[in-house]
């Protein structure tokens, strides 16, 4: 029986309309047999709505693209939605443009992986495996 | 000897050179694999009459300021008026930006440029939820006209012209209001509004509307109220500024740059004309932006060759009669995607390449990015190392004291040529598939975007395109400079002057130029006239967009 498919929702914050990266992140994830689910930036689609959409599409991993708000607020919110909700175990990544000093703060509260500028899209593919996979294999 | 070599044709010498070269890269072969440009056209190792056979001086190059204006726009270029120095600034509110302006202006910047934050671009109040983590950190927020005319305090409307990167009639009417109050004639305001028609979603695009809209064709409505309201009341005004720079920024190559940003352009001239809206009344008010990336001749021809699409397109198929319809004027911000994250003091090098480009390719306006690009807003210390690169460019290389200087070279005419000729391809698709404004064209063009970022991106990770720093001479390199710094109590002040504006307005006021937003919004009218009457009420932009998205409900 094929191993069921790793499932990836890809999302921007609601404000931030810089696409580019995680337009390639998520070819990259497909091309690594993935189900990549993408949420575009709203402003109809806040925080909330993107946890929702987390448990609507039984998602194994959230990542989030970040390049114009700012990470820390975003991603503490994001977090305390998501534990609210009970999706304490879908661990959540981000990737952008983070200030070298929140970094580590990020990864205290529970951000799982961080990839900033110049990253090699395969490192993304491992530590999307790595994390996701536990349950599942692509 | 010297017999022998005139009575070889030109042909048979090329030949012969041509097996020169065979031969000896068969001995010590070339430096790279392939050798293709950003739009992975395959460049020759040399080129030489017969690549621009048929080459037609007057029909093909002519003269600046003539017909086809692909050596300029203007008869007399930088020997009379050099480049505009036009570095974008936002951040914070009005009052902060307006610092910053202030600086630049001191340093040598000769135009303003403003950049305002998502929030305030998609009509949102800086004490919304939804704008949380984004006030001001990416553009100036903007709630009220009191912020307008802080952010414009110390600004010479009557001088250089001020551009404002939005499609939100809201902020051009702030514009408008603030002008009015220092007696400015409308007449004579000159400046841009970028208003850039629905392509993907960029920043000061009309699909940022898309917040309170949800429709191309309701975007595409108030994309022609400015259109319009320009026309008639501002006829210095740029109503569009074709910012197809942000759209190669994410990632098309620069022959999608020239199809698309004319594309969009065309339709904002056709949305005109079921206005009844001429052609000549119209586009000589639209201007381009454009990007200059890391392929010098490929960017300085993409420039020239976009000249002369445009002045054809517009004289043979929209048979505009007015010169200046035919002139492609544009303001050019150089790229960030060429810029990186790592070795930062290497984008100094990088952007003086990419304004030499633009320079080379006849550029109205300049912006130059800075060394920090891959982190923040730029520092003071940056952002005018920016303003010194433009000067040695313009007052030390001799670049701009001759016209055109690139005309003539083989390689650019032939790239030129072959760059027009792709576009044309690209528009005629364009065409096929449908109306600019419809969703299956934006899907079209969005996956295009895409899939050509993508394509790059892999070739950065292969190794075969080079990024210094990235893929290349990699270290870990000393950065001199701090990076910018947000002021982290800059939204609760900006919400407290939002409420202190709210708790001094008249309410009766108020609900007058509300209702006369709303049926305005109705009757299909054009909306602008209100949304002036509204800003000098005090309307917050969060209310403003709030009535139209609720009373401008299309049938489309």
């Amino acid at each position: 029986m094929a191993a069921e498919k790793i499932r990836v929702l890809l999302a921007k914050p609601p404000l931030d309309l810089h696409s580019r990266g995680i337009l390639v992140v998520a070819t990259t994830l497909r091309d690594a047999g993935m189900e990549v689910v993408y949420l575009e930036a709203s402003p109809k689609v806040g925080l909330r709505e993107i946890v929702q959409a987390a448990v609507q599409e039984d998602v194994d991993i959230i990542g989030m693209s970040i390049l114009s708000g700012s990470p820390g607020i975003i991603l503490t919110k994001l977090l305390k939605i998501r534990d609210e909700i009970g999706l304490k175990d879908v661990p959540i990544i981000a990737g952008g443009i983070f200030p070298e000093e929140e970094i580590e703060e990020l990864k205290s509260i529970g951000i799982a992986g961080i990839f900033r500028p110049g990253t090699p899209t395969q490192s993304i593919v491992d530590v999307v495996r790595s994390l996701a996979g536990g349950r599942k294999q692509s | 000897m010297s017999n022998e070599i005139n009575e070889e044709s030109s042909g048979e010498m090329k030949e012969g050179w041509e097996n020169d070269y065979e031969q000896a890269i068969r001995e010590s072969p070339e430096r790279k694999q392939k050798f293709e440009n950003l739009s992975w056209i395959k460049v020759k190792p040399l080129y030489t009459p017969s690549d621009v056979e048929g080459f037609d001086y007057e029909k093909d190059l002519g003269l600046p300021g003539r017909y086809p204006y692909i050596r300029g726009v203007y008869t007399t270029m930088y020997r009379v008026r050099p480049w505009t120095v036009r570095q974008v600034i936002g951040y914070g509110g009005g009052l902060e930006s307006s610092q910053r302006l202030k600086f630049m202006e001191q340093h040598g910047q000769t135009g303003v440029s403003i950049v305002f934050d998502h929030a305030t671009n998609m009509g949102i109040d800086s004490d919304e939820e939804v704008a949380e983590g984004f006030v001001g950190r990416e553009g100036t927020h903007i709630d009220t006209l009191k912020d307008m005319r802080d952010l414009l305090k110390d600004v010479d409307m009557e001088k250089g012209g001020i551009n404002i990167i939005t499609a939100h009639p809201a902020v051009l009417a702030m514009v408008v209001a603030v002008a009015e109050e220092r007696g400015i004639d409308l007449t004579n305001l000159s400046g841009t509004i970028q208003n850039y028609p629905v392509i993907g979603h960029t920043m000061g695009s009309c699909s940022e509307l898309y917040a309170y809209g949800g429709a191309p064709h309701y975007s595409k409505r108030f994309c022609i109220d400015i259109v319009e309201y320009c026309a008639r009341n501002l006829p210095r005004w740029n109503s569009v500024s074709v910012a197809v720079r942000n759209t190669r920024e994410a990632g098309c190559t620069a022959v999608q740059e020239i199809a698309f940003g004319i594309g969009s352009a065309l339709a904002v001239i056709k949305g005109c004309r079921e206005r009844g809206i001429d052609v000549d009344e119209i586009a000589p008010r639209i201007s381009f932006f454009l990007n200059s990336h890391r392929d010098l001749f490929e960017e300085a021809a993409k420039f020239r060759a976009m000249r002369r699409l445009w002045a054809r397109i517009l004289r043979e198929d929209m048979g505009a009669k007015n010169s200046s319809s035919w002139q492609m004027r544009f303001h050019c911000q150089t790229s960030g995607d060429a810029m990186t994250y790592q070795q930062p003091l290497v984008n100094i090098i990088r952007g003086t390449l990419h304004g030499l480009a633009a320079v080379l390719g006849g550029c109205q306006s300049l912006h130059i990015n800075s060394a920090d690009e891959g982190f923040a807003i730029p520092i003071e210390e940056t952002a005018k190392l920016s303003l010194r690169t433009h000067q040695v460019i313009l007052e030390e290389s001799g670049v701009a004291d001759t016209i055109d200087p690139l005309a003539g070279s083989y390689y650019v005419e032939w790239l030129t040529n072959k760059l027009e000729d792709e576009a044309r391809n690209i528009l005629n698709r364009i065409n096929s598939i449908g109306d600019w404004w419809e969703p299956k064209v934006r899907e079209w063009v969005s996956r295009e975007i895409a899939d050509a970022s993508y394509r790059f991106q892999k070739e950065v990770e292969t190794g075969d395109r080079v990024m210094i720093g990235v893929n290349k001479y990699v270290e870990e390199a000393k950065y001199p400079f701090p990076l910018w710094k947000e002021d982290k109590d800059f939204v609760r002040k900006q919400r407290e002057r939002l409420n202190r504006v709210k708790r001094q307005r008249d309410m009766k006021k108020l609900e007058d130029v509300s209702n006369n937003l709303i049926s305005s919004c109705k009757s299909g009218a054009n909306t602008l006239p209100a949304t002036i009457d509204a800003v000098k009420a005090y309307m917050t932009i969060g209310e403003i967009t709030k009535i139209y998205g609720e009373n401008s409900k299309l049938k489309q």
